[in-house]
């Protein structure tokens, strides 16, 4: 794991969702969309710790490949990025840093695992 | 008083005699219906009474009287649906209706994949009939009748609010599956391509890949080139 942190940028792996074109639409079916939503907040996760950012900017990660694929062509739309960072506030790893919901913070691990 | 004029005077006094002729024609005309609705506004009356009296005996069997009731507010051409609706369940002549339409219907719906848009099903029938077309109420009416007199057809209503009529025999399941054998064959399909492979309408098609999405069995992907579906991997793939 601590190798992995060490590794160059270029490594990042990509999970199998994130060229499957329906990732990045916000699917109607709630059970579905679940899954979806899980696999996103992982995503998310796992990037931040990847490339060790711990802030997330919502204007600018729009167009970070994070949320977007050139590869496929397929961007996650503003309303979809909302309901995935609030999902992962729910879960305790997301911190507003304004009333705007602009700028947060992304903790990899939870307040209380640290 | 001569009827002898000549000149000018005599044509325009001809003129002014058939003006008089035709505007008492007219008046009549309009005196007439006006008697006409007089007495159906009776008929009206009347009826709105029978139904509350119905009301009040609060039958729910389908009794003689207020068949004969609805009859006659169908002649009438007053559909009251909100008192009738609990004193007999629609018309004796939707009912007739109904197993005409079963008749017609049947083998074109199952040539058709078991499955047809009401608004197909209303163009096909009064193409056929040419006279005594059937109002869109009549149809839908009739279509609601199906299921209690134990025809081979069903009228489903959509999510979407598209009205179709099935073959009871069409099972929904299968269908399912076979949109989701073929969403797995390509890979992923828009409603305009299942609708050309499998020979159906592109509105029944995008019902067919909705349902399958209800179910769990596939996902949609929306962007500039329109709504595609795929199989639903999220579910079938494991996570990682």
């Amino acid at each position: 794991d601590e190798s992995s942190q060490m590794a160059a940028p270029s490594d990042f792996e990509w999970p199998w969702q994130y060229n499957f074109p329906p990732f990045f639409t916000l699917q109607p079916n709630l059970e579905t969309r679940q899954t979806q939503l899980e696999a996103w907040c992982s995503l998310v996760l796992s990037y931040h710790k990847h490339y060790k950012i711990f802030s997330l900017d919502v204007t600018e990660v729009q167009s970070s490949p994070l949320f977007s694929n050139s590869k496929i062509n397929r961007k996650l739309p503003l309303d979809a990025l909302y309901i995935v960072l609030e999902e992962l506030r729910k879960k305790g790893n997301l911190e507003w840093l304004d009333k705007n919901r602009k700028r947060c913070l992304i903790m990899w691990r939870t307040p209380e695992e640290w | 008083m001569k009827k002898v004029h000549a000149g000018i005077v005599g044509i325009e006094r001809k003129l002014e005699e058939k003006r008089k002729e035709t505007d008492q024609n007219i008046s009549m005309a309009f005196q007439d219906l006006n008697k006409l609705m007089h007495q159906a506004k009776q008929m009206v009356d009347l009826s709105k009474n029978i139904a509350t009296k119905i009301k009040e005996k609060k039958g729910d069997i389908t009794e003689d009287e207020t068949v004969k009731f609805k009859a006659y507010l169908l002649s009438l051409g007053i559909t009251n649906p909100v008192t009738r609706e609990t004193h007999g369940s629609g018309t004796k002549y939707h009912k007739e209706l109904a197993k005409q339409l079963a008749t017609i219907l049947e083998t074109p719906i199952k040539d058709n994949g078991g499955i047809m848009a009401l608004t197909d099903v209303y163009c096909r029938v009064n193409r056929a009939r040419g006279m005594e077309l059937l109002s869109p109420d009549d149809l839908v009416e009739a279509c609601k009748q199906f299921e209690i007199l134990g025809l081979p057809l069903r009228l489903r209503i959509f999510a979407s609010g598209v009205k179709v009529l099935e073959l009871v025999s069409h099972a929904e399941e299968q269908a399912i599956n076979q949109t989701v054998e073929l969403l797995s064959s390509k890979g992923c399909l828009s409603a305009d391509e299942l609708s050309h492979i499998i020979g159906i309408s592109v509105l029944l098609a995008k019902g067919r890949l909705l349902a399958a999405e209800e179910k769990g069995r596939a996902c949609r992907d929306e962007s500039v080139e329109g709504i595609r579906f795929f199989p639903n991997l999220f579910k079938t793939q494991s996570v990682g």
